[in-house]
C-alpha cells in the first residue's frame, strides 16, 4: 500500500503505468463504460457510480481495501457531522458507509472464493 | 488446538460475572420491576402449574396454550426459588443477573472458539463486555426476557456449532451440548419471530460453512442432520404441543405495514450503526418519554462513544490474515443492518416487499427489535478481531508513541463502551416515576391487599370463575398505585379469571364475543341481566378493583367505582368482603351454574350472540338453561326426535327437558375432568362451560364399577376454610349419599392443606389444616363437584374412542356441549352402565383435551433421547480415557 502511494505521486511514472495498463485492458474498460452509462441512465448517477465502482474492482481485481477505506471514512465522518449538528449530512454519510461496506464484503467474498490461498486457511500459521 | 481454561480465563470470566451484577443497581426501595409487556409471575408456584398443560384454563374460559414454553427455565426458576422461601424481589434480582451475565459469558465462549490464541484474551474480554453493555440492551431489555434470552443464547449456540464443525473427532459431544443448551431457547419460542431469528443465524452459519468451506461439505451435512435431529428429539416434549397449540390462533397483524413503519421510524443507518434505532427512543405516552435517557445520546461525548465499536468493526475489513468464518460475520453485519432498518429509507420498498411477499416475513413486523442484537453480535466478533490486530501492530513496532498508544487503546475503548451504556449503570434502563407527563414507571410496589385477595382466592375449592371489574381498556391497564402494563391480576390470582382482552397479542375469537356481552351489560343502565349472563360463563364472583385508574389512560369507559358499586347493588349481587381497595362480590348460590351442568331448558335461536341479552331478559328465562345459536337440526334430531321445533328467523324456540340426571364431577387438571352421571333416563345435553374446541373429547369409561359412599364415613367431615358458602354441609352430604348422588368420599385417610400467606413479597407458611374428606360442593343446578373422585391414569382414554363429533356442538355461543343418549351408550357398552331400580342409568365419562397426550408422548421421546445422549456421552468419555491411557503406555 505504501509503495503504491509513493508511486502515485511520481506523476510521470504513474501516467505511463496507467496508459500501459489501459492499453492492455481497453476492451474491458470500454465494456465497463458502456455498462456504466446504461446503469446511470436506468438507476441514476449515484447508484450507477456505485455499481461501476463495484464492477471495476471486480473485473480488474484491484485491492478492495480501498473501498473499505471509503466505508470507514464515511463512517468516521458521521460522529463529527453529528457533533456539528449536520444531521442530514451525517445520515447521508452513514448510507454511503453502508453501501461501501456491502461492496467490500461482496468483493472480499468473491476474492476468497476465487483465490482462497490468499487467505491463510492454516490455523497454526494464522494468529486468528 | 484445545481451548485453554487457564488462570487468565478464570480471572476474565470472574470479571464478567462481576459486571453481570449490574442489574442489582436497577432495584430500589424493595420495589418490583414490572410493567409494559412484562409481568413477573407474582404467584410463581401457581403459575408453574397453570402454564404447564396445553390448555390454559386460567383465563376467559380457556384456550389452547403455548405457555408451556415458559416452563423451563423461566417458571421453574421462579417456582423453585419461591418454594424454598425466596422473596419475589430476590428472585427477580437473581433472574435479571442470570439474564445479564448470559450474553457476556456466551460471547466470551464464541470468541474463544473463533480466536484460540492466548494473546487475544483482552480483545475477547472487551468484545464480551461490549455485548453485555451496548445500547441494544436498552431496547431489547432484560425484563422482556423472551427477547433477551435470544441475545444471550445465540452466541453460545453458534460457538458450539462452530466448534462441532471444526473438531470432527469431538463432534458428537458438541451435538449433545448443543441439544442441552437449546433448552434455554424454549421461552424464546413464545416470541416466534425472535425464535426464528436465532435459528436463522444458526442455519445461516451452516449454510455458509457448506458453501464456502470447500473440503468439509459432506461433514457439514452430516453434522447439521445430527444437530437438528438431537434438537428435535430433546425438545419434543414442548415442540409437539407448542405447534399443535398454535392452530386456531390469530395474530393481531392486521396492519403489518403500518406497524413496521412506526417501529422503524428511528431505524436509519446512522442510528443502527450506533445501536439506538428503537422507536421508543423518541416516543412518549401520556406526556412521558419512554426513554428518558435518549437526549443524552446527542451529547458529543455519547456520540463519539457510540461510534467507537462500529468503527473498530468496520476496520476489520482491512486485515487480510483472517479466519474464513469471519466472512460470515461480515455478511451477518450487513444483512442484519439492512433487515433492522425495516421500511426506513433508503431501499425501504425492498424491505416492505420482503415483508409482504416472502413467506412468514410478516412475523418480523418490529424489525429493529428482532435484528438489532445481531448487529451487536457481529460488532462484538469483528471488533475483537480488529482490536487484536491493532494491538499486535502497535506492539510490534518499537516506537514509544506506538507503545503508548497500545497502552491507552484498551482503556479508551472500555470508557467508550461504558459511556454508551450509561443508562444501564444509572438504572434509567428501567423507567422510573415520570418527571413530566403521567406514564407510570416500571418500579412498582404492589399493595399488600392484592396479596390478601390472592390468599382468599387460593382457599376456594369450587370450580368457578372470577369476573374482574371494571372492564380492562385494552391489553394494558392502569392502577393508581403506579402501574401501567399487562394485567398483574392474571399473574397473581390463582382462580380462573374473566377479563376483557386476554392479556396477549394472540386473539382467541371463541369467547371474546360473549365476554363483550358481559361487560356491555355491566355498563348498561337500567339493570340488565348480569347474573343470568354471568352464570352462563361459570362466574360466581366479581372483583371490583377500586384502585383502577379509571380516569386517565382511556379507562373511563369501564365505569367509575361508584357507578359499578351501584350497578352491582341494583343487580342484587352482594358485597362479600373488602380487601383494601378491592371489593369481592359473590353471586347467590341459586344463580351459580357449575362447570358441568345439564340444562332444564334448551333455547334454540337462529340469531347469533347479539341476541343473548334479549333471550336472557325474557321473564320466563331460567338460569338453568342452554342456548344454541347453531346446529338446530342436530339438537332436534337427538333431543327432540318426536317433537317438531318451530322457529323462524325472528323467534327463539324453547323446550323443556325432564328427567335430568345428577352430575358429579371432578377437575383432575385443566385438561381432564371425570364425570359420573347418576340416573340418566332420557337424552340430555351436557354443557361444559369451557371455550369450545374440537379437541375436547368426551369418552365413556368402559368399565364403570358401582361405588357408593357410606353415611358412616362422614365422621370427621369438615367444611374446609374459606368454603362455607359452596361446600356441602354434613347433613346435605348425607342426603347426597342416601340418594346415591355421591360415588366416593376418597380413602378417608388424614390429609393436610398447608396454608400460606404473603408477607413482604414472600409466600410464608401460615398454618396446617387437617382433613379426611375432600371438598364436596352443594348441589348447584343438579351438579355436585366431588374432589374425592379418583384421578385415574393419564393414559385412561388412550385406547378408547370418543363420542361422535356430531354430538359435540357449541352451546351458549362459546361453550362445549355433548348431546348424551343414555340408551344408545348403554346398549353399545353394557359394562359401562349400571341400571338403577328406577330405570335410570349411572355411567362414567371422561372429558379430555386430547392434545395433552402430545405433551406426554413428547416427554417420553425427550426423556429417552436425553438418556441415550447421556449414555453416548459417558461411553465416548470412557473410550477417550482408555485411549489416552493406552497412548501413555505406548
Amino acid at each position: 500500500m505504501e509503495k503504491t502511494i509513493i508511486k502515485i505521486f511520481d506523476l510521470k511514472k504513474t501516467s505511463s503505468i496507467v496508459v500501459t495498463w489501459a492499453k492492455a485492458k481497453k476492451w474491458w474498460i470500454l465494456t465497463l463504460i458502456v455498462v456504466g452509462i446504461f446503469i446511470i441512465w436506468q438507476l441514476g448517477a449515484i447508484p450507477g457510480l456505485l455499481w461501476l465502482l463495484f464492477l471495476s474492482f471486480l473485473v480488474f481485481e484491484w485491492d478492495n481495501r480501498i473501498i473499505a477505506l471509503f466505508a470507514l471514512g464515511f463512517l468516521v465522518s458521521c460522529p463529527f457531522l453529528l457533533i456539528f449538528k449536520k444531521e442530514v449530512l451525517a445520515e447521508q454519510s452513514a448510507v454511503y458507509a453502508y453501501y461501501f461496506l456491502v461492496i467490500t464484503v461482496i468483493l472480499q467474498l468473491i476474492e476468497y472464493t476465487v483465490h482462497p490461498k490468499k487467505f491463510s486457511a492454516n490455523e497454526k500459521d494464522n494468529n486468528i | 488446538m484445545k481451548l485453554n481454561f487457564d488462570k487468565k480465563n478464570f480471572f476474565l470470566i470472574g470479571l464478567l460475572l462481576l459486571l453481570g451484577l449490574s442489574p442489582l443497581l436497577w432495584f430500589q426501595n424493595k420495589m418490583l420491576i414490572m410493567g409494559g409487556d412484562f409481568v413477573i409471575p407474582l404467584n410463581p408456584r401457581s403459575i408453574f402449574f397453570q402454564e404447564l398443560p396445553l390448555w390454559f384454563s386460567h383465563l376467559n374460559a380457556g384456550f389452547p396454550s403455548y405457555f408451556l414454553t415458559f416452563t423451563f427455565p423461566f417458571n421453574l426458576f421462579w417456582a423453585f426459588l419461591d418454594s424454598i422461601g425466596f422473596s419475589l424481589i430476590t428472585i427477580e434480582k437473581l433472574w435479571f443477573v442470570f439474564l445479564f451475565i448470559l450474553p457476556g459469558l456466551a460471547m466470551y465462549y464464541l470468541l474463544s472458539v473463533l480466536f484460540l490464541e492466548k494473546k487475544i484474551f483482552i480483545p475477547r474480554l472487551i468484545a464480551s463486555i461490549f455485548y453485555m453493555f451496548n445500547p441494544v440492551v436498552l431496547a431489547v431489555n432484560p425484563p422482556i426476557f423472551t427477547s433477551y434470552l435470544a441475545v444471550g443464547i445465540t452466541p453460545l449456540l453458534l460457538g458450539l456449532l462452530i466448534r462441532g464443525l471444526e473438531k470432527k473427532e469431538e463432534q458428537n459431544r458438541y451435538v449433545f451440548l448443543f441439544g442441552l443448551t437449546s433448552f434455554l431457547t424454549i421461552p424464546i419460542a413464545a416470541n416466534p419471530p425472535m425464535f426464528a431469528v436465532v435459528w436463522l443465524v444458526l442455519i445461516g452459519y451452516l449454510f455458509f460453512h457448506f458453501i464456502f468451506i470447500f473440503k468439509k461439505r459432506i461433514q457439514t451435512i452430516f453434522f447439521s442432520i445430527k444437530v437438528f435431529g438431537v434438537f428435535l428429539l430433546l425438545n419434543a416434549w414442548w415442540l409437539i404441543g407448542f405447534i399443535s397449540s398454535l392452530g386456531g390462533a390469530q395474530l393481531s397483524t392486521a396492519k403489518v405495514g403500518e406497524w413496521m413503519d412506526w417501529t422503524t421510524v428511528n431505524a436509519s443507518f446512522l442510528n443502527i450503526f450506533r445501536l439506538i434505532g428503537s422507536w421508543a427512543w423518541t416516543s412518549s405516552a401520556f406526556g412521558s418519554p419512554y426513554a428518558s435517557y435518549a437526549d443524552l445520546y446527542s451529547h458529543p461525548l455519547f456520540v463519539l462513544a457510540t461510534f467507537i465499536v462500529p468503527i473498530l468493526a468496520f476496520s476489520a475489513l482491512f486485515f487480510k490474515r483472517r479466519k474464513k468464518n469471519l466472512f460470515f460475520f461480515f455478511l451477518l453485519l450487513f444483512l442484519a443492518i439492512f433487515l433492522a432498518k425495516g421500511s426506513h429509507t433508503p431501499l425501504g420498498l425492498v424491505n416492505k416487499w420482503l415483508f409482504f411477499n416472502a413467506p412468514y416475513f410478516w412475523l418480523f413486523r418490529g424489525p429493529w427489535e428482532k435484528f438489532s442484537f445481531i448487529v451487536g453480535l457481529a460488532y462484538s466478533v469483528l471488533s475483537c478481531f480488529a482490536i487484536s490486530e491493532i494491538l499486535e501492530y502497535l506492539r510490534k513496532k518499537r516506537s514509544k508513541i506506538k507503545l503508548l498508544a497500545s497502552d491507552i487503546f484498551i482503556p479508551l475503548i472500555l470508557v467508550g463502551i461504558f459511556i454508551a451504556a450509561y443508562p444501564i449503570f444509572s438504572g434509567d434502563i428501567i423507567r422510573g416515576n415520570p418527571t413530566i407527563g403521567y406514564l407510570p414507571g416500571q418500579k412498582v410496589s404492589l399493595p399488600s391487599y392484592w396479596f390478601e385477595m390472592s390468599d382468599r382466592v387460593k382457599k376456594q375449592k369450587i370450580d368457578s370463575r372470577l369476573l374482574l371489574s371494571p372492564m380492562n381498556p385494552g391489553l394494558y391497564i392502569h392502577y393508581e398505585w403506579g402501574y401501567q402494563g399487562v394485567d398483574p391480576a392474571v399473574r397473581l390470582l390463582s382462580a380462573p379469571l374473566v377479563i376483557a382482552g386476554n392479556g396477549s397479542y394472540i386473539i382467541r375469537q371463541n369467547t371474546q364475543g360473549f365476554i363483550s356481552v358481559i361487560y356491555k351489560d355491566l355498563l348498561q343502565d337500567p339493570p340488565g341481566n348480569l347474573i343470568k349472563i354471568a352464570s352462563l360463563f361459570n362466574i360466581n364472583s366479581i372483583l371490583q378493583r377500586n384502585d383502577f385508574d379509571w380516569k386517565n389512560f382511556g379507562s373511563f369507559n369501564g365505569g367509575s367505582p361508584e357507578y359499578i358499586k351501584g350497578k352491582l347493588a341494583e343487580e342484587g349481587i352482594g358485597l362479600k368482603e373488602t380487601f383494601g381497595k378491592l371489593d369481592y362480590y359473590a353471586l347467590e348460590n341459586k344463580y351459580f351454574l357449575p362447570h358441568f351442568y345439564t340444562p332444564k331448558n334448551v333455547i334454540i335461536s337462529s340469531q347469533d350472540l347479539n341476541a343473548l341479552l334479549e333471550i336472557v331478559s325474557q321473564p320466563d328465562y331460567d338460569v338453568r338453561s342452554a342456548i344454541y345459536f347453531n346446529d338446530q337440526k342436530t339438537i332436534s334430531d337427538i333431543l327432540f326426535r318426536d317433537r317438531s321445533i318451530f322457529y323462524n328467523s325472528n323467534e327463539s324456540a324453547k323446550e323443556n327437558i325432564s328427567n335430568l340426571p345428577v352430575v358429579e364431577f371432578k377437575k383432575i387438571d385443566p385438561t381432564k375432568y371425570r364425570i359420573i352421571i347418576h340416573g340418566a333416563k332420557d337424552n340430555f345435553p351436557l354443557i361444559f362451560s369451557e371455550s369450545f374446541h374440537s379437541s375436547w373429547k368426551a369418552y365413556i369409561a368402559k368399565n364403570y364399577k358401582v361405588s357408593k359412599a357410606e353415611s358412616n364415613d362422614l365422621a370427621g367431615y369438615k367444611i374446609l376454610d374459606g368454603n362455607l358458602d359452596n361446600q356441602a354441609a354434613a347433613d346435605e352430604l348425607k342426603i347426597f349419599i342416601e340418594n346415591g348422588e355421591i360415588t366416593t368420599l376418597g380413602d378417608l385417610k388424614e390429609k393436610n392443606i398447608k396454608h400460606t400467606k404473603w408477607e413482604n413479597n414472600k409466600e410464608v407458611f401460615d398454618y396446617n389444616e387437617k382433613y379426611k374428606i375432600g371438598f364436596v360442593s352443594k348441589d348447584f343446578q343438579g351438579t355436585i363437584q366431588n374432589d374425592n373422585l379418583p384421578n385415574g391414569n393419564f393414559w385412561d382414554t388412550w385406547p378408547e374412542k370418543p363420542l361422535s363429533e356430531k354430538s359435540h356442538i357449541v352451546a351458549n355461543g362459546y361453550a362445549n356441549s355433548w348431546l348424551i343418549e343414555p340408551d344408545k351408550i348403554c346398549a353399545e357398552n353394557k359394562k359401562a352402565c349400571v341400571k338403577n331400580a328406577d330405570g335410570g342409568y349411572d355411567f362414567e365419562m371422561i372429558v379430555e383435551f386430547w392434545p395433552q397426550r402430545l405433551l406426554y408422548i413428547g416427554l417420553f421421546i425427550s426423556g429417552v433421547a436425553l438418556l441415550a445422549c447421556f449414555v453416548c456421552f459417558i461411553y465416548i468419555w470412557i473410550r477417550k480415557k482408555k485411549q489416552e491411557k493406552e497412548n501413555k503406555n505406548i
